[in-house]
C-alpha cells in the first residue's frame, strides 16, 4: 500500500535523493534534512502522508520498489525506471486530490479531528434513535471531553441536524467516489465505520487512504459552525505565532543557533529564547535537538512530569539544579505541551 | 436487605444464575471464587457491591484493551464513578485519575500497575473494602493463559489491608479452583459454580488425514453453516487469507491490527454489519454478543480449556448453537509454535540473554528482537529490573530457565489432553465434563458429533447492506427520516 505515492515522491526527488528520503518525508521525520528536502523539493502536499504507517513497513515497501525494478540506485541516490514511469501513469488520479500532507498530516491535526468528527457523527446518530447506548470509537481522552461540550452545549438534536447539513452540504461538491468513501468510514447509527482495506474492492487500497485522506483535509480547511470549534480547536493552534516569531521561524529553519538568531535579528538573546519556546509549542517542525541536547531534554522531561502542571517554573528550576537553565526548562516544557498535541 | 432492593435503583431488572449468591456472598464480607461463563453477567457481581460498599473497589484484569470499554459500559448504565489505570493511558490522564482516586467507587487496575510501589502506597492510604482478580484463572500454572504477575496478588491483598476478594473466572478444573484459592489466599471461600456444559451447543468434531484440503474443507463448511458464525485460524495470515478467498461479505480480525481497524470490525460484527469473521483468539474476550449461531476452529485450540472458552461464545441468547473443530494430526505443531514464542528456549536464554544482560545492554531491544509473546517479554525484563541488585544475571536465568521448563512440561500435558479429545470417538461432551471434574453426561439429543448428526440451524436473517449511495448513507449513520 501507498506505493504509488512513494514512487512519485521518490521521482520528484529526481534523482538527488534515496528512497530512504523519499520514506522520511512522508513519514514526517522531523529532522533539518527532510524539512529541507520538503521545501527544495516542493513536496508539501504530501509531507507526513504516511505518518501513522510504521517505519519498518514503509522500508519495506521501498525495498518492494527496487525488487520489482521500478527504481534504480543506491543507498545516496534513487531514480525511476521505465517500469516505474509506467507505474506512475496509472497515479494520476493522485494530482485531482485536494491533500494537503504538511498542514494536516505532518502535524496530526488530521488524525485528532477525525477521531473528533466520527465520535461526533456516532454519538449524534446514536443518540437520535431509539437504542442510544454505543460502542464508542477510539479517541483519547481530552477528544472525548472535546465531543462530549459539543453535545452538552449545542444539544443532541441540534448536533445531528447541524452535522449532517454541514456534511452534506461539503460532500456535495466532491466526487461522489470520495463522499462514498468517506461516509462509509464513519460510524453511525447501530454501524461502525468500515475499515480502508474492507473498502478496497473497485480501487487499490492506496487510492481509497488518500480519498479519505483529502476529505478530511478538505472539511477541516472549510468554516464550521461555532457549535462545533472543539472538533477543530486544536488546529488553531499553529497560528498562534506572534509576527516576530515567524521571522525568527525562517532563521531557526535555515539551521542558525540562537546567539546566530540574536545577532542576525539585532534582538536580545532573552527575546529570542521567547521565539524559540513558542515555536516549540506550536511548530511540529520545530528542530529541538538544535537547541537541546536530548539527554537534557530527557532529564528535564522526567523533572517536569514529576513536578505535575501547577508546579511553577521557579520550583522546578530548584528541583533541576544545574541539570537546566530557565530557557532550558521552557522549552523541555513547550515541546512536552507539542508532543502530546500533535501525538497520533 | 433482600434481592430486589439491591437492584434499586440500578438498570438490572433481574438477577441471572449465580449473580444473587455471589453479591450476597461479597456483603457479607466472605471471600467469593465465581466461575460463571463469559456473558453471564460477571460486572453485575462486583458492580452492585462496589456501589453499596464504603470505599473502593479494585478490579485487578488482564485485559487492558477492555478496561477502558467497561467503564465506558459502566459510565452508560449511570455508573459514574469508575475509572481504569493501565500503562497505556496518557500521563496527563493518569495523573487526572490520581486527583480523583478519593472519590472514585470503582477501579480497573492491570496487574503489571500493582506491582508498582509508588502505587500501592497510595492505595494503601484508601479504604479498599473489595478486590476483584477478574480472568482469575491466569493465576493457575495450570490455566490456559497463566499470567505470571498474577502471582502476587495474593501479597498485594495483604497490603491492602486485607479487603473480601472476589475471583471470577469463566472455565476452571478443580486444579485450577484450588490454585485460584491458595494463591489469592481466600479464607473459607463461597465457591459458586456454573457447569462448563452449554446443552444448546452441538459439538462436532471432524479428523481430515489430508490437511491440504482443509482451505477448500473449511470455506465450503463455513459458506453451509448458520450465521453469525467466528471462524477461528490458527494465525493472523490465515485469517487474512481464508477471509479473502470466502464468497461473499466476511472480514478478519487479529492482534496485528491497529487498534481503530480492530474495534471497526468487532462492531460490525456486534451490529450485524457482517455476520462470518475470521479471527485469531484475540477476538472474542470480553464481547457479548449474543445470537452467534456458529463457532469454527480451523485447527486443532491450544487446550481443551481455550477450546471451551472459545465455543462457549456461541448460542449465548440460549438458542440452538453449533462448534465445528476441523483437525488434523500435523496440528499438534501449531499449539507447539506457540509454546516456542511464549517460553524463551534454554539456548536462547543462556547464549543471548544472559551475555547482553551481563554487558549491560538495552534488555528490551534483544528481547523484541526475540519476537516473543508480549507477557513474556514483560517478565524477562521485570524480572531482570527487580532483582538486578541482590542475583547474579545468571542466577536469574538459571531460575527462569527451571520455570519455564516447568511450564514447557504443563504446556505438553495440556495439548496432549486437547489432542486426546480431538482423536476420541466416544461423546465430547462427557470427555469435556469430565476433564473439568463434572459429572460426565451425554445430551439426550443434539450431543456431539460422535452421538448424534449435525442439526440444522437457522440463520439470523442477515441485515440489509450494502447502501452505494453516500446520502443515503449518511442518513443511514446520523438517523436522519429513518423508517
Ligand atoms: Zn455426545
Amino acid at each position: 500500500m501507498l506505493k504509488g505515492l512513494l514512487l512519485h515522491v521518490i521521482s520528484k526527488l529526481q534523482k538527488s535523493r534515496s528512497a530512504s528520503g523519499a520514506v522520511h518525508i512522508l513519514k514526517g521525520k522531523r529532522s533539518a534534512q527532510t524539512i529541507q528536502d520538503i521545501e527544495l523539493f516542493q513536496l508539501n502536499q504530501w509531507a507526513g502522508a504516511a505518518r501513522c504507517w510504521k517505519g519498518k513497513d514503509l522500508a519495506a515497501l521501498a525495498e518492494q520498489l527496487y525488487n520489482e525494478k521500478m527504481i534504480t540506485g543506491d543507498n545516496r541516490r534513487s531514480a525511476v525506471t521505465d517500469k516505474g514511469y509506467h507505474l506512475l501513469k496509472q497515479t494520476a488520479w493522485m494530482n485531482e486530490l485536494y491533500f494537503q500532507g504538511r498542514e494536516y498530516e505532518w502535524t496530526g491535526f488530521a488524525e485528532v479531528f477525525w477521531r473528533k468528527l466520527n465520535l461526533t457523527v456516532q454519538a449524534a446518530g446514536s443518540l437520535a434513535s431509539t437504542n442510544r447506548g454505543f460502542l464508542p470509537v477510539y479517541a483519547e481522552a481530552d477528544e472525548r471531553d472535546a465531543v462530549r461540550s459539543i453535545i452538552k452545549r449545542a444539544g443532541s438534536r441540534r448536533v445531528n441536524r447541524l452535522i449532517y447539513e454541514k456534511l452534506d452540504q461539503e460532500l456535495r461538491q466532491l466526487p461522489d467516489k470520495s463522499a462514498l468513501i468517506f461516509v462509509s468510514r464513519l460510524a453511525g447509527n447501530q454501524s461502525q465505520g468500515k475499515t480502508v482495506k474492507q473498502l478496497a474492492g473497485s480501487m487499490p487500497e492506496e487510492e481509497v487512504y488518500l480519498r479519505w485522506r483529502s476529505v478530511i483535509h478538505q472539511l477541516m480547511s472549510t468554516e464550521w459552525p461555532e457549535e462545533f470549534l472543539p472538533l477543530i480547536s486544536h488546529v488553531k493552534q499553529q497560528s498562534a505565532l506572534t509576527n516576530s516569531a515567524v521571522k525568527t521561524r525562517a532563521l531557526v529553519m535555515n539551521g542558525k543557533s540562537k546567539d546566530e538568531i540574536a545577532a542576525e535579528r539585532g534582538l536580545k538573546s532573552s527575546t529570542v529564547e521567547d521565539h524559540l519556546v513558542e515555536l516549540a509549542m506550536f511548530d511540529s517542525a520545530f528542530p529541538a535537538a538544535r537547541y537541546i541536547p536530548s539527554e537534557k531534554l530527557k532529564e528535564l522531561t522526567v523533572i517536569l512530569q514529576d513536578a505535575g502542571q501547577q508546579a511553577s517554573l521557579k520550583d522546578i528550576k530548584e528541583t533541576a539544579g544545574d541539570k537546566g537553565s530557565y530557557f532550558d526548562i521552557r522549552l523541555a516544557g513547550a515541546l512536552m505541551k507539542n508532543r502530546k498535541e500533535g501525538k497520533l | 436487605m433482600n434481592a430486589k432492593e439491591l437492584l434499586q435503583g440500578t438498570p438490572f431488572k433481574e438477577f441471572r444464575p449465580g449473580q444473587e449468591n455471589v453479591v450476597t456472598s461479597i456483603l457479607n464480607g466472605r471471600d467469593t471464587l465465581a466461575v460463571l461463563p463469559t456473558g453471564s453477567g460477571k460486572t453485575l457481581c462486583y458492580q452492585l457491591p462496589a456501589g453499596i460498599l464504603p470505599g473502593l473497589t479494585i478490579v485487578v484484569s488482564p485485559l487492558v484493551s477492555l478496561m477502558d470499554d467497561q467503564v465506558t459500559q459502566l459510565k452508560m448504565n449511570g455508573f459514574q464513578k469508575a475509572a481504569a489505570l493501565h500503562g497505556n493511558k496518557q500521563p496527563e490522564e493518569k495523573k487526572r485519575i490520581w486527583q480523583q482516586l478519593s472519590q472514585l467507587k470503582l477501579l480497573y487496575v492491570s496487574p503489571e500497575m500493582l506491582a508498582v510501589d509508588k502505587i500501592k502506597q497510595r492505595l494503601q492510604k484508601l479504604t479498599v473494602s473489595l478486590l476483584v482478580v477478574d480472568e482469575a484463572h491466569c493465576i493457575s500454572q495450570w490455566g490456559h493463559e497463566f499470567r505470571p504477575d498474577y502471582k502476587s496478588l495474593g501479597e498485594v491483598r495483604e497490603e491492602l489491608g486485607n479487603p473480601v476478594l472476589l475471583a471470577l473466572t469463566a472455565t476452571a478444573s478443580e486444579l485450577v479452583r484450588t490454585d485460584i484459592a491458595s494463591s489469592l489466599r481466600l479464607h473459607h471461600p463461597l465457591i459458586e459454580a456454573h457447569s462448563v456444559n452449554r446443552e444448546n451447543i452441538f459439538i462436532a468434531i471432524e479428523r481430515m488425514n489430508e490437511p491440504t484440503s482443509r482451505q477448500q474443507h473449511l470455506l465450503k463448511l463455513v459458506a453451509a453453516s448458520a450465521k453469525p458464525c467466528i471462524i477461528y485460524t490458527g494465525t493472523r495470515r490465515d485469517a487474512e487469507v481464508w477471509s479473502s478467498l470466502y464468497k461473499g461479505p466476511s472480514a478478519f480480525y487479529h492482534g496485528g491490527m491497529n487498534a481503530e481497524d480492530r474495534n471497526s470490525i468487532q462492531g460490525q460484527f456486534l451490529y450485524n454489519e457482517i455476520d462470518v469473521l475470521f479471527a485469531t483468539s484475540a477476538f472474542g474476550m470480553g464481547i457479548n454478543k449474543p445470537d452467534v449461531r456458529t463457532v469454527v476452529h480451523g485447527y486443532m485450540p491450544a487446550s481443551v480449556e481455550q477450546y471451551v472458552q472459545e465455543i462457549g461464545r456461541a448460542g449465548r441468547d440460549g438458542n440452538r448453537a453449533i462448534a465445528h473443530a476441523v483437525v488434523a494430526d500435523r496440528d499438534m505443531m501449531l499449539p507447539w509454535h506457540f509454546v516456542e514464542m511464549e517460553i524463551p528456549g534454554t539456548d536462547w536464554m543462556r547464549n543471548v540473554l544472559l551475555p547482553a544482560a551481563e554487558a549491560n545492554k538495552d534488555l528490551t531491544q534483544v528481547v523484541e528482537d526475540a519476537a516473543f509473546a508480549e507477557h513474556t517479554a514483560s517478565l524477562l525484563i521485570s524480572r531482570f529490573n527487580e532483582n538486578n541488585r541482590e542475583k547474579t544475571g545468571q542466577e536469574i536465568v538459571e531460575a527462569l530457565i527451571q520455570q519455564f521448563d516447568k511450564r514447557r512440561q504443563e504446556r505438553a500435558e495440556q495439548i496432549r489432553q486437547i489432542t486426546t479429545l480431538c482423536n476420541s470417538t466416544s461423546c465430547y461432551r462427557k470427555q469435556i465434563l469430565s476433564y473439568f471434574e463434572e459429572v460426565p453426561y451425554s445430551a439426550e439429543e443434539n450431543c456431539c458429533s460422535n452421538c448424534h448428526a449435525n442439526p440444522h440451524i437457522e440463520s439470523l436473517p442477515p441485515r440489509q447492506r450494502s447502501v452505494d449511495n453516500w446520502q443515503e448513507l449518511l442518513k443511514n449513520k446520523l438517523h436522519i427520516g429513518a423508517g
